[in-house]
């Protein structure tokens, strides 16, 4: 189903979308989407979204196995709490990126802004995976309690591809960088390491994924260019209090 | 007939059946002289069976086909026609404890005495056994089975 | 090494003359207060780990147990007081910061003490509740400013309404998350909610497959960990609630202990095992009253418009402001929790020192809404601390659309609040997660005292509006000429908006 979404609200949009699933709609092309939120808020499984134009805050939150792709910038809070599906971002994307996510997976062409993957959790089968092309900003995976986030710095790019206060509050979970990542970037709570086979093939099949997506050559990424970065504790602040 | 049913997950281990079993089946009737006086001459009719954390209170359960009575050499193990309840008639027992090896509950036991069989008599005369009544969490409950 | 600087707070008196061995004190005590010596036959209590409980009180046959609060340890001084020589004593020997649970006790003024209510006479005759209809039905969620009916011999109303919670009394179950409670608890509180008519909020905790069943009564939670929280959370419950503050720990998160994680608690919340539950201080996506307004819709999206959709605030400074923007960020309703809300742990200098009386945020906020005429578009349900139908109805009449209670539930699920909840050794079998312990509360006899205690309230708030004159709840909501104050200044008077006893 094509809709045009020029001049329609987000809830206008967003209703005439939630009908035609319930009528058994499974593909949607949207076009002129400027700014709409809430794109794909809640949607599960079986349904699919091609976005031409660039979606509002809030992509995909709460989303339940639905998949998207963006085709354009997407902007703040994609896949907010979502529990499973996949989107595409062929561009950049906002802040806190996968917020709280459960499950599912990201991949972003280029850039992504700061607090990406804050708190993002993995539980059972659940693991959520973000892919960030190029660079992130700081408090990368602030308070991480499980999933993956990976950083492929594809550019090249001088400097460290991350800010500061990376992982600080980490509880679970792994982040990869390909790039330079200095002692003063990290949170308290992280230890880095080189990645090792077993992780290596985790890694080499996500970036596989990744490299599907944008069309690029997985040969350009070699283990080495890696670090891991890991919590310390899963009870980092078990010592706080008196009892 | 009435019943006790035993709900497991509510018991809380702690004992209050068998201190209200002891004083209901003493003389004095009076919870401190029970204990004080009359406590080594009592074996309460339940018993707090304990594991971990887990825990229940047991008592005869008065089975309608009870190996007791079968078991039984004296017939001193006899049902109560009015009540259902399977008591011991402490005149008849001579203390062969067959009735004891026949349980498969486990609930009778060797009097104070030593001398003849004790166990739960459903508390005849009162309308709620007394462990019933005094469990704080009940997890014993009285219940009618509907049989006469 | 042994603390000899902390001391005991309670001491245990046994009555020899009662006590009979019995041994129910010793298998109790969660604490290991009292033990039993084999050798000399004899139980001894070791007063020192006694928290104050009163389980062994409670189920001593004999009544031979009397728990007493240790006096005379100091020398008398109104500023040193033994809690804060005491507070120091143990931040001295293990460092770290002082936790405690249940809602502050400070002996600051409880303005509901300082309200006194009417009662109709002579002219306005009262009503008797057991012979006339009183209507205490109560609906939470955004009202229409005005109402469109179809004219014609039968009018039709064409005014759409929102979706509304529909409450058979003003009072609900405050937030308990299972997790800080255990599971029997707060199945309790679901079942007790459902029989009743009204609802309980299962808080950060998730929604425990068990109480699934009775979702349709239950307020689901949004808060900053997010835990539990998905689609078909959101979905399966009555409403919404976004948890911006708590009364007892405005503007800090919360932290469950990784020990208290069970494999329970690991499903239900979507964490692994043994991990800390940890809930940052702010929602990470929302920075700003906009971001709210931005979380509200998400929701709203993601449950289609069928679901009141709340916000829940701490009182704190300027709460008047916040309140009206939570209600023009969309909120259906808006949960305030004064600073003598409970909780199952916080930091003592937060609980005991930060956010502001409830009566005062209520007061506050009724009036700025009602100023600014968007008192309709949420309803005000306000929390911290009521205790007893008297404080519901004052509450009511200072602007309130529903109350709910935390510690009044607890306390009649057998809470004696000893303030230990932050250790799961709750005796009671609410605070806990352990296995022994959380046998003692039968949800059976739970639910059967909480329903005891709403129907009570729900009677006592009618007779009392019957003595009013007034039938329905309705001309009870923000009617503060049936309130006066008594022993209070003028500014507090005006700040209530309530005249003086006798004018």
């Amino acid at each position: 189903m094509r809709i045009d979404a020029e001049g329609l609200h987000y809830r206008e949009l967003n209703e005439q979308i939630n009908r035609a699933v319930e009528e058994g709609e499974t593909q949607f092309v949207l076009d002129h989407v400027l700014g709409h939120r809430y794109i794909g808020a809640g949607i599960g499984a079986g349904v699919s979204f091609d976005i031409n134009g660039i979606p509002g805050n809030d992509l995909a939150a709460f989303m339940n196995g639905a998949e998207i792709t963006v085709n354009c910038n997407a902007q703040d809070g994609v896949a907010n709490t979502m529990n499973a599906g996949k989107i595409v971002v062929h561009g950049d994307a906002g802040d806190i990126l996968g917020h709280s996510m459960r499950g599912g997976m990201i991949l972003v062409r280029g850039l992504v802004g700061y607090r990406c993957g804050i708190h993002c959790k993995a539980y059972g089968e659940r693991m959520p995976i973000m892919v960030v092309g190029t660079t992130a900003g700081d408090y990368l995976g602030e308070y991480m309690a499980g999933g993956m986030i990976v950083v492929l710095n594809r550019d090249d790019e001088q400097g460290s591809p991350v800010g500061r206060y990376c992982g600080t509050g980490m509880h679970g979970g792994s982040i990869f960088i390909r790039g330079a990542v200095e002692d003063h970037q990290l949170g308290a709570e992280v230890a880095v390491e080189p990645v090792n086979d077993v992780a290596w093939k985790t890694l080499q099949a996500v970036i596989a994924q990744y490299c599907g997506a944008f069309d690029l050559d997985p040969g350009r990424f070699a283990a080495e260019d890696f670090v891991r970065l890991y919590p310390w504790s899963s009870r980092p602040y078990g010592k706080l209090y008196a009892y | 007939m009435k019943r006790i049913r035993i709900c497991e997950e509510h018991c809380i281990g702690c004992g209050l059946c068998e201190v209200h079993c002891v004083v209901q089946h003493s003389r004095s009737r009076n919870i401190i002289r029970a204990f004080r006086e009359e406590r080594d001459g009592i074996v309460p009719g339940v018993k707090v069976e304990r594991d971990g954390h887990l825990s229940f209170a047991l008592q005869c359960r008065h089975c309608e086909d009870a190996p007791c009575i079968e078991a039984c050499m004296t017939g001193a193990m006899h049902r109560d026609p009015e009540t259902g309840a399977v008591l011991c008639d402490t005149e008849r027992c001579v203390g062969c404890w067959m009735c004891i090896m026949a349980c498969p509950a486990g609930a009778v036991q060797r009097g104070a005495s030593g001398k003849v069989a004790s166990k739960c008599d459903l508390c005849i005369g009162e309308d709620v056994p007394v462990c019933v009544a005094n469990c704080p969490n009940e997890a014993l409950v009285l219940e009618d089975d509907g049989d006469d | 090494m042994p603390e000899w600087l902390t001391q005991a707070e309670f001491v245990i008196e046994r009555d020899p003359e009662r006590c009979i061995q019995c041994k129910v004190c010793v298998r109790q005590c969660a604490n290991e207060v009292h033990r039993f010596d084999a050798e000399l036959g004899e139980v001894f209590s070791d007063s020192d780990k006694c928290v104050g409980c009163h389980r062994c009180v409670s189920l001593c046959p004999t009544n031979a147990l009397s728990v007493r609060q240790v006096e005379l340890d100091f020398r008398s001084n109104a500023n040193w007081t033994p809690q804060a020589i005491r507070n120091i004593y143990k931040q001295a020997e293990q460092g770290g910061v002082l936790l405690t649970g249940m809602g502050n006790p400070e002996p600051l003024p409880v303005y509901w003490d300082r309200m006194l209510l009417n009662a109709s006479q002579v002219t306005n005759p009262s009503i008797d509740p057991l012979r006339e209809p009183m209507e205490l039905l109560t609906y939470l969620g955004a009202k229409p400013t005005r109402l469109k009916y179809e004219g014609g011999d039968e009018p039709r109303l064409e005014t759409e309404l929102g979706p509304q919670l529909e409450l058979q009394v003003p009072v609900m179950f405050s937030t308990m998350s299972y997790g800080s409670i255990s599971y029997n608890a707060s199945l309790a509180l679901a079942r007790a909610a459902s029989e009743v008519g009204t609802y309980a909020n299962t808080g950060e905790g998730g929604l425990h497959a068990g109480i699934r069943p009775f979702a349709k009564n239950m307020i689901v939670q949004v808060a900053s960990g997010r835990f539990g929280v998905d689609a078909d959370y959101l979905n399966a419950a009555a409403a919404v609630e976004i948890k911006i503050g708590q009364g007892a720990k405005p503007g800090i998160g919360g932290h469950l202990p990784g020990e208290k994680v069970t494999a329970e608690i690991s499903a239900t919340r979507m964490i692994p095992l043994g991990t800390d539950a940890i809930s940052p201080a702010p929602h990470h996506d929302i920075y700003s009253i906009e971001d709210l307004r931005q979380l509200i819709y998400a929701i709203k999206e993601t449950t289609r418009y069928r679901k009141p959709v709340g916000v829940k605030i701490a009182a704190v400074h300027h709460i008047a402001a916040i309140a009206s923007g939570a209600v023009r960020a969309g909120a259906d309703f808006v949960a305030i929790d004064g600073y003598r809300g409970g909780t199952g742990a916080a930091p003592t200098m937060i609980r005991n020192n930060v956010g502001i009386p409830i009566e005062f945020a209520l007061a506050a906020v009724d009036a700025r809404l009602r100023e600014e005429g968007i008192r309709q578009d949420a309803s005000l349900v306000v929390a911290g601390s009521f205790r007893c139908a008297a404080d519901v109805v004052k509450a009511i009449a200072l602007g309130a659309d529903a109350c709910y209670i935390g510690t009044g539930a607890l306390v009649a699920m057998g809470c004696h609040l000893c303030q230990k909840c932050y250790t799961g050794r709750c005796n009671w079998g609410i605070a806990t997660q352990d296995p022994y312990l959380t046998r003692r509360l039968n949800p059976n006899i739970a639910v059967r005292r909480l329903v005891n205690l709403l129907e009570s309230w729900r009677h006592e708030i009618k007779e009392i509006m019957g003595g009013m004159g007034i039938n329905a709840v309705e001309s009870l909501r923000g009617n503060r000429d049936h309130l006066r104050g008594i022993g209070l200044t003028d500014r507090e008077l005006n700040a209530l908006g309530i005249q003086m006893a006798g004018e």
